[in-house]
């Protein structure tokens, strides 16, 4: 309660303050579809698919590879797992995480309860049928939907932290309702080990 | 979550009551009834070499026609082009059928002086002179002293202050790598002179203005958090006022400037409103629904806050007081949507979104009968702001693609693009009167 302390910042130290901002933020708020996230270098790059493979297997569940249909043979949890594997989609104005994403999230769950040093940003996202502030609140709410299926799989909630951003940053910006299901989302992004707070 | 899903449930039923009772009250502006009053603004003569800096006529005469009150007669329509009250002949000016008329001369720095400018306003009927001004032109900004010589117009032929030399503040977002580039901008009222006061690599959110004019508050994400910070419009130099775990949003300054309403969720997912002290630093919760309650706005006497709360199944504004933030009280009965209030400096009524089949308008509620009165046609029409003088709206629309600066007048009738360089702008903010204004009634006035 007491974190708001005040804190004054000359115009200089603010550019510093904002550009290593900016660096952390594009490392790591990376969706990059088609690369894999910048988290992984090479060397770690297989420990983490084997691992992921591994919880995947005591879930069961190939149907979401098979249908993603790429042949690759990317993980379907951690920090090598495609978008579509760490995003949660919503109805318009609800928070409520469909029962489709259970097993998504499981494969999540499992792949964080078992890489202990592993942490995922979960970022809330609204279409922009909305004001800026409510749908700030709603991203929060949705971010914080997914945070609690994962603390009930018995995920640490030290590996979790939530950010809404509202209706910034749309997936897609096209002004439609196939568009805007897209933007309704919650990402799970893995943050880079020591990034960040 | 168990409760947040039950609560509103029993609120619906005595909701679902009250809206029929009122649902015939959300009126349409179609098309006004009262005239634009004509008026003539002559092009200003130049008294240096080249051609003057700035078209002050062209500012003065898209200021008044903004405001939904006057129509400023085009120059390919004047038979004269008087620069003086001496040089006008009337007679001109009956004959195309201006109510007023307004002429004046600007003169280049001398030695050591100041710009000039010099105005008068005419009846054309009357013959009478209403105004006769000379204005020094502080820092050159001639464009700033044109819309001072408009608020003087403004306000002798409505009886109203005019909110034309005032700052307005808003987001702006320009994509490229990256998140692209966010900037908080400051701009005279009709969007031009825009200055970025911050630049910042990820999200700015709801700049909000000190009652004086001096600071800005808003949000900026950094590092996946977002901070909330108090600027120094003049000097640059920024505080950090908040940075709680989650969300920190919608900064309000309180009417005596010295606290700060704000929406935080110290709860992951429940955001409430808040009062932070600005001189003790002390942070006193006001609302604890398990609801997005968010986007406070002060009433003009501080004893009140309006806000957003989608506690009774859709977001909707309620009332509560500030000391205590105790039993808040809806005040919005039409639609389904009702949120992000801007509350007119009379205390009178409040500006919001209102959401008609599934387009989002600019709306006026009258607080004292509970009436809405849409002033736009939507589908995406967001963040109202209300002038200082009350007679316009600030908002944004979407226009060719990209999301737009406009006003509205109150009355709904006149809607108006402003001018904003490329990016999608948002969220902005009409800035309180300056808090001092020299002029001088030149010798010839009346």
């Amino acid at each position: 309660m007491n974190r708001n302390a005040l804190r004054t910042l000359d115009m200089k130290h603010l550019c510093g303050v904002a550009a290593i901002a900016g660096l952390l933020a594009l490392a790591g708020c990376q969706t990059a579809p088609k690369t894999g996230p910048g988290a992984a270098a090479s060397g770690t790059r297989n420990a983490a698919a084997s691992a992921s493979t591994a919880g995947a297997e005591t879930t069961g569940m190939g149907s979401g590879q098979s249908l993603s249909g790429s042949g690759s043979q990317k993980p379907q949890a951690g920090p090598e797992s495609s978008y579509e594997n760490r995003t949660v989609y919503f109805d318009f104005d609800k928070s409520v995480v469909k029962s489709d994403y259970f097993p998504m999230l499981k494969k999540q769950a499992q792949y964080l309860s078992d890489h202990s040093d592993a942490r995922v940003l979960l970022e809330g996202y609204t279409d922009d049928r909305g004001t800026w502030e409510y749908n700030i609140g709603l991203g929060a709410r949705r971010a914080a939907a997914v945070r609690q299926f994962l603390l009930l799989q018995g995920v640490d909630a030290g590996q979790l932290k939530t950010i809404s951003y509202g209706e910034a940053y749309p997936a897609n910006s096209a002004d439609n309702p196939k568009a805007w299901a897209k933007n309704r989302r919650v990402v799970i992004k893995y943050l880079k080990p020591g990034s960040n707070s | 979550m168990r409760m947040k899903s039950l609560l509103p449930l029993a609120l619906l039923g005595a909701i679902a009551v009250a809206t029929t009772a009122r649902a015939d009250l959300v009126i349409k502006i179609t098309q006004g009834v009262s005239q634009p009053t004509p008026i003539a603004v002559v092009p200003f003569a130049w008294k240096g070499g080249g051609s003057a800096p700035v078209n002050v006529a062209n500012v003065i005469g898209s200021d008044l026609a903004r405001s939904g009150l006057f129509a400023a007669l085009p120059v390919s329509k004047m038979l004269a082009r008087p620069s003086s009250g001496d040089d006008v002949n009337f007679t001109n000016w009956k004959a195309v059928n201006v109510n007023d008329l307004v002429v004046g001369a600007v003169s280049p720095a001398s030695a050591g002086g100041a710009v000039r400018m010099r105005f008068q306003l005419f009846n054309v009927y009357t013959q009478k002179q209403l105004l006769g001004y000379q204005l020094p032109v502080h820092d050159g900004n001639l464009r700033f002293a044109a819309h001072n010589a408009a608020d003087m117009i403004y306000q002798k032929l409505t009886g109203r202050r005019g909110a034309f030399a005032t700052r307005v503040a808003y987001i702006r977002h320009v994509k490229s790598t990256g998140h692209g580039r966010w900037e908080l901008i400051v701009s005279d009222s009709d969007g031009a002179d825009a200055q970025v006061v911050v630049k910042a690599p990820d999200l700015l959110m709801s700049p909000a203005w000190s009652p004086d004019g001096s600071r800005i508050a808003y949000v900026e994400f950094e590092n996946h958090e977002s901070h909330i910070y108090v600027q120094n419009v003049q000097t640059g130099q920024r505080k950090l006022v908040l940075s709680h775990p989650g969300v920190n949003g919608a900064p309000a300054f309180s009417p005596d400037g010295h606290r700060l309403a704000v929406a935080l969720s110290t709860d992951p997912g429940n955001t409430d409103i808040y009062v932070l002290n600005l001189v003790s630093g002390k942070l006193r919760q006001l609302t604890h629904a398990s609801a997005i309650d968010t986007e406070p706005a002060w009433m003009p006497d501080g004893k009140s806050l309006i806000f957003t709360s989608d506690r009774g199944g859709s977001p909707q504004l309620y009332r509560m007081p500030a000391r205590s933030g105790a039993d808040p009280q809806r005040i919005t009965w039409n639609g389904t949507y009702n949120a992000r209030a801007s509350v007119s400096p009379d205390g009178k009524s409040v500006a919001l979104v209102h959401r008609d089949n599934g387009s989002l308008r600019i709306a006026v509620l009258d607080l004292a009968t509970g009436n809405i009165r849409e002033l736009t046609n939507g589908p995406s029409d967001l963040s109202p702001s209300f002038a200082p003088n009350g007679a316009m709206v600030l908002y944004t629309t979407s226009a060719g693609g990209n999301r737009v600066l406009a006003t509205v007048s109150v009355d709904g009738r006149v809607r108006e693009q402003l001018s904003g360089g490329a990016g999608a702008l948002s969220q902005p903010a009409w800035g309180p009167f300056p808090q001092g204004l020299a002029a001088t009634p030149s010798g010839g006035g009346q």
